[in-house]
C-alpha cells in the first residue's frame, strides 16, 4: 500500500465525519458500565425476587420511554391504536383515513386508509413494520436511520421519499405468498429479505420478490393449477400454468404427495409457475414401513419410518391376457394393514412393486379394503 | 484507575480513537468495539502514561491497533490493513500526515477550507457521494458514467483536498 493510499483513506474518514455526519458516537457510559459493574450482593438477589413484578412493569416504561429532548411517535389523523394508549413502540396503528405518523421528528410516514403497521425501532433507528396496505415515508438527511419491514422483506434508508406496499395473498388457499411494492421518489434505498437485497433509486420500482424456486409437496393439480406444500407452511401454495406447461405437470402427477421442485415468477398477485420437475424419479428402490392403506392388491400405502408416506401397485404386464402383474396381486391382497413390509420397487408411471417381503406381520388388525378409492385400470 | 479518571481518559481520546479506528478500515459498528475493547483494556492494565495527551493517544493507538487486528481475526474478516506491517505505515502516516506534532485539528480545519475552495461540479460530486450517501452506482448511472469512473473520480478529488491540506499547512508554518 503506498503512501497516497493512507493520504486517501484518511481523507475520506475525515469526509464521513466532516460531511456524512459520521462523527465518533459518545461510548464513555457503555466503557464505565462495563469497567465497573454493578455487583449483586446476597440480599440484593433476594431484594430482586420481590421487586421482580415491579421491573416487570418498569420495563414496559422503558420500552416506550425516549432520551431527553427526543420527540415521541405522534399521529396526525383518524387511527385506532392496539397495544398502548398512545402511538408509542410496540403499539399497532390502524390506519381510518389517510394517516400521517411522525417518528423522531425526521421520519414522516403517510399511512394510506386501511393500512396496518406497528411501531418498531429505537431513537435514532426508527422502523415500523407494515403488517397491511401502505405507506409512503419521507426522511430527512443525516438525522438518522429508518427502515420499513414487511413479511416480505425490509426497505432501509437515511434519506429519501419512497412507497412500501403490501400485496396480500388472495383466494382461500395461499396463493402467492406476501410481496411488497417499492417505489423511490428521492434518493435511493437498501431493500432486503430472504430473498437477497437490492438497491432501488429514485424513480424506479420493484415488486419484491420477484420469483424463486421451491420444493415441496405436490398436492393436488387442476385445469390450470397446482398446489405444493412446502415444508413447514400450514397451507400448500397455488401456483397457476398454461397449456404450454399442461405435460410437464402431467408427468409429475404420478400421484399425490410426491416431492417436486418447482420455479415460479410473480403474475400480477399470483405465482406463474416456470417449470415443475419430480424429485421422485428414481428408477427403482427400496422401502420400509408400514402398510397404512390398501385396495386388495391393487394398491397399498407404505408409510416408512422417515419420509412421507407413497403408494405401490404391481407392475403392468403387456401381452395377450396383460393387466397387473397376477403374482404380485395376489401377494399384496395376502397383506394386511399395518404388516411391516420391505418392499423393491422400480418406476413406470407409478412405484411398481417387483418384490414384497413381510418383515413383520400385524396383530388382529384388519385391513380397511374398498374404503379407500382404487386408482383406474390401466 | 478510579471510575472518574477512566471517564476522563474516555472523554477526552474516544474520538480520536473512534477515527483511528475507521482509519485503519473499521466500519461504524467495528470502530464503536474498537473503541470500547480498547479503554477497557487500557483499564485493565492499570498503566495509563501520565504525561501528556499526545503520549497516552499514541499508547491507546497501539491498543487500538491490535484490538482491530484481534476482532479482524474473530470475525475472519480481512480488510486491506489487517496485517501488521501495513498497521505499522498506517500509523507513521497518521503520525506524519495527520498529526504532524498536534492532534490532527490543524489538519481538520485546512480540509474544511479546501472544501470550500472546491469548484462546485466537484463539491457536488463529494455532496452526493458523502453527505447523501449516494451509491456510486447510481452516481455513474446519473453522470453516464461507469462505477470505476466514480470511484475514480472521488479518488482525484480526495487527492487534490490532500494536496490543498498540504500546502495550506506549509504556508501557515512559514
Amino acid at each position: 500500500m503506498q503512501d497516497h493510499d493512507f493520504n486517501d483513506r484518511l481523507i475520506h474518514v475525515l469526509l464521513c465525519e466532516e460531511i456524512g455526519g459520521e462523527a465518533a458516537p459518545d461510548l464513555a457510559p457503555r466503557i464505565i458500565a462495563r469497567a465497573f459493574p454493578r455487583r449483586k450482593a446476597p440480599w440484593r438477589i433476594a431484594a430482586a425476587a420481590a421487586v421482580a413484578a415491579t421491573l416487570a412493569l418498569a420495563a414496559w416504561a422503558v420500552l416506550h420511554r425516549q432520551p431527553a429532548g427526543y420527540p415521541p411517535p405522534s399521529v396526525t389523523g383518524s387511527c385506532e391504536i392496539a397495544g398502548a394508549n398512545e402511538p408509542a413502540r410496540g403499539a399497532v396503528l390502524k390506519a381510518n383515513e389517510a394517516v400521517v405518523l411522525s417518528l423522531g421528528g425526521y421520519c414522516r410516514v403517510v399511512m394510506a386508509p386501511g393500512s396496518v403497521l406497528m411501531i418498531e425501532g429505537e431513537p435514532r433507528a426508527e422502523q415500523v413494520f407494515l403488517q397491511r396496505g401502505e405507506v409512503t415515508c419521507e426522511v430527512d438527511r443525516a438525522v438518522g436511520a429508518f427502515s420499513v419491514r414487511t413479511e416480505a422483506g425490509a426497505v432501509s434508508v437515511t434519506g429519501t421519499r419512497f412507497i412500501v406496499r403490501l400485496i396480500e395473498p388472495k383466494g382461500d388457499v395461499e396463493m402467492s405468498g406476501k410481496q411488497m411494492f417499492v417505489s423511490v421518489m428521492v434518493g435511493a434505498v437498501l431493500m432486503s429479505g430472504a430473498w437477497g437485497t437490492a438497491v432501488l433509486s429514485a424513480g424506479e420500482e420493484a415488486t419484491l420478490p420477484e420469483g424463486g424456486v421451491v420444493t415441496g409437496i405436490f398436492c393436488e393439480s387442476g385445469k390450470d393449477v397446482v398446489a405444493v406444500k412446502v415444508e413447514g407452511d400450514t397451507k400448500a401454495t397455488l401456483y397457476v400454468f398454461g397449456e404450454a406447461l399442461a405435460e410437464a405437470v402431467k408427468k409429475v402427477q404420478v400421484h399425490y404427495y410426491s416431492l417436486v421442485k418447482v420455479t415460479w415468477k410473480p403474475d400480477g398477485e399470483r405465482r406463474a409457475l416456470v417449470a415443475i420437475q419430480g424429485l421422485d424419479a428414481e428408477k427403482e428402490g427400496e422401502v420400509t414401513g408400514k402398510i397404512v392403506a390398501k385396495a386388495g392388491g391393487r394398491w397399498m400405502d407404505v408409510k416408512p419410518e422417515a419420509g412421507p408416506t407413497e403408494r405401490y401397485t404391481p407392475r403392468w404386464i403387456g401381452g395377450k391376457d396383460g393387466g397387473l402383474d397376477k403374482e404380485m396381486l395376489a401377494k399384496m391382497a395376502e397383506r394386511r394393514m399395518g404388516d411391516k413390509v420391505k418392499v423393491k420397487w422400480t418406476y413406470d408411471e407409478h412405484k411398481r412393486v417387483v418384490e414384497l417381503t413381510l418383515l413383520e406381520a400385524a396383530g388382529a388388525e384388519k385391513p380397511a379394503e374398498g374404503k379407500a378409492e382404487a386408482p383406474k385400470e390401466e | 484507575m478510579n471510575r472518574a479518571e477512566l471517564e476522563s481518559l474516555v472523554r477526552i481520546h474516544q474520538a480520536r480513537i473512534y477515527r483511528y479506528a475507521r482509519y485503519l478500515g473499521c466500519d461504524p459498528a467495528l470502530a464503536e468495539d474498537v473503541v470500547q475493547e480498547t479503554f477497557l483494556a487500557a483499564f485493565r492494565s492499570g498503566k495509563i502514561p501520565e504525561t501528556d495527551v499526545a503520549a497516552q493517544a499514541a499508547w491507546l493507538r497501539g491498543i487500538a491497533r491490535n484490538m482491530f487486528l484481534r476482532q479482524c481475526r474473530r470475525s475472519r474478516t480481512s480488510p486491506v490493513l489487517a496485517d501488521s506491517s501495513l498497521l505499522d505505515q498506517a500509523e507513521s502516516a497518521w503520525a506524519a500526515k495527520f498529526l504532524r506534532g498536534g492532534d490532527g485539528f490543524d489538519y481538520v480545519e485546512a480540509l474544511r477550507e479546501c472544501l470550500g475552495e472546491l469548484a462546485p461540479p466537484e463539491r457536488l460530486v463529494i455532496e452526493q457521494r458523502y453527505a447523501q450517501k449516494t451509491p456510486r452506482t447510481e452516481m455513474a448511472r446519473q453522470a453516464g458514467m461507469t462505477e470505476n469512473g466514480v470511484k475514480s473520480l472521488l479518488r482525484r478529488i480526495r487527492a487534490a483536498l490532500a494536496d490543498c491540506i498540504r500546502r495550506r499547512l506549509k504556508l501557515e508554518q512559514a
